[in-house]
């Protein structure tokens, strides 16, 4: 099975799943011409490994600015 | 009659005696259209012609109203009909009843065994073939659409379009700020829309759960204020009797995990799937994540154990088609900031595998004051959509029920309020009865 982490740069999150799901949802959310806006930015074989990738991601990128607090 | 087309190359009929007016006869062979020959109308294929010479004969079959399969082969009706709808699609065709030609095998020995009247009943009970690529609207099933619960809340479902089957949520939010109230809310809203629930909450007794949804679903119209005898205290609880129809109401569709039972994830879980099977629930609560007993004791277990749990809800949702609320507090955050989907206590996991996550807040009374409401629902995720909404909510304390911001309205009825109570009443002495002497049996 492949997971996949995807992040939405506008809410900010990140979203771990399988790939065949991922797939499902931007299947249905796109055939009501809408995009989610979550952007996949990792692959792997297992969940720890897109889970791992997730919080490498979020220290180095989801570190709040001053400005946001 | 219209003229009609010399199909003799590819069908053996008697051109003479054919009566467009009246169903035409598809016979198995040509001694078959013979026995036939006295009622007309039969036909058979030629020696020599294939189904796929059906195309050249579709304009002789179409001149009459249908075309009946005069075949006690199943396989062979089967045969015939299927190459019909490829080769002359347009030709209505009927099929013979289910033992309609009895153990005979032909027409004629139908004709020999009954007569002609026993000829003329094997159209009794024919139906027509469904025709290919042609819906009747009411066979259409409905199911397109993923079915979702709707929140009641109209500006979160305009956002999120409801709760989608085989999702998860997160809910988050500083201790006391309606989240399990306004949980409570959603799962008699979905309740009230034909969805049966189940909920786990680790932190109420049975009793005060019930108390608390009883308010909610009775509304303000239907508590009653009361005063605690010693600490003076004034409360609202719903009568008796409004109690009894409410429970009629939530009766086999509403389930609560008890709490007296081992309140780990593994009896949760067999619970939660007894209660999709036996009961059809779609909505599923687990009120809280930090309640739930794991068995593992170190911090970083712990967090483990929470995000295994986490997997294990996305993955009963996904597998059993139902939607599940999961709330996890917030991680103590700076004073002021708002919360985030990251906030969520424990591992990041949790709100990685959400496929929404909702935050609860309640305001202070300066910003409650200025901005005209007590509580903000915000959306910190939406996988879907993508959809971030911020949405001002008031809260109407004496029946416990969230409401959005300037619509003043909370006393919404739910469906217990459409059954009406039954009570013996006595009439007047010499009033009729009514239905009196209508015969009823």
């Amino acid at each position: 099975m492949i997971w996949v982490c995807e992040y939405s740069p506008v809410q900010g999150a990140i979203h771990v799943d399988t790939l065949e799901r991922v797939l499902a949802v931007n299947r249905e959310t796109a055939a009501r011409g809408k995009s989610p806006g979550f952007v996949p930015l990792f692959l792997g074989l297992s969940s720890e490994e897109a889970h791992a990738f997730a919080e490498r991601w979020r220290l180095e990128h989801c570190v709040r600015q001053p400005s946001e607090q | 009659m219209p003229t009609l087309c010399d199909v003799s190359n590819w069908l053996v009929y008697f051109p003479e005696r054919m009566d467009t007016r009246r169903p035409l006869w598809f016979a198995r062979d040509a001694l078959d259209v013979d026995a036939l020959q006295e009622a007309g109308n039969a036909v058979a294929l030629a020696v020599g012609a294939s189904f796929e010479d059906f195309r050249r004969c579709e304009p002789f079959f179409a001149a009459f109203p249908s075309v009946f399969l005069a075949l006690a082969d199943p396989e062979e009706m089967v045969a015939v009909s299927e190459a019909l709808a490829e080769y002359a699609p347009s030709v209505p065709v009927l099929l013979p009843a289910e033992n309609a030609f009895r153990d005979r095998k032909t027409v004629r020995a139908v004709l020999e065994a009954g007569g002609q009247r026993a000829v003329d009943r094997l159209m009794i009970g024919a139906v027509e073939r469904p025709a290919a690529g042609l819906l009747d609207l009411a066979d259409v099933a409905r199911g397109e659409e993923p079915p979702s619960v709707l929140s009641g809340i109209r500006e979160l479902d305009q956002r999120i379009g409801g709760f989608y089957a085989g999702e998860l949520s997160v809910w988050t939010g500083k201790r006391g700020c309606g989240k399990s109230t306004l949980l409570g809310q959603l799962l008699l809203n979905a309740l009230n829309q034909g969805f049966p629930v189940c909920a786990y909450s680790g932190e109420l007794p049975a009793w005060r759960f019930k108390q608390w949804l009883l308010l909610q679903a009775a509304g303000p119209e239907h508590v009653i204020e009361r005063r605690d005898r010693f600490s003076g205290k004034v409360f609202f609880s719903v009568p008796p009797h409004i109690e009894k129809r409410i429970d009629e109401w939530w009766r086999g569709r509403f389930f609560l995990y008890d709490n007296r039972f081992a309140g780990d994830e593994d009896s949760i879980l067999r619970l939660f799937e007894y209660a999709v099977r036996r009961h059809c629930c779609c909505l599923f609560m687990v009120d809280n994540l930090m309640t739930l007993r794991f068995t593992s004791s170190a911090d970083r277990d712990f967090y483990k154990a929470q995000s295994n749990f986490t997997g294990r809800l996305v993955e009963f949702a996904k597998r059993t088609e139902v939607h599940v609320f999961l709330v996890a507090h917030p991680r103590k955050t700076e004073s002021g900031r708002a919360l985030e989907a990251d906030d969520i206590g424990g591992s990041g996991d949790v709100s990685n595998r959400a496929d929404n996550v909702f935050a609860l807040t309640r305001l202070n009374e300066a910003d409650a004051a200025a901005k005209g409401f007590q509580t903000v629902l915000r959306t910190l995720k939406n996988r879907s959509y993508g959809s971030l909404a911020s949405i001002g909510l008031d809260f109407e304390p004496n029946s416990r029920r969230f409401f959005k911001s300037g619509t003043g309205c909370s006393d919404w009825r739910y469906r217990w309020e459409d059954c009406g109570e039954q009570r013996f009443i006595e009439l007047p002495q010499g009033e009729q009865l009514p239905f009196d002497g209508e015969g009823l049996a």
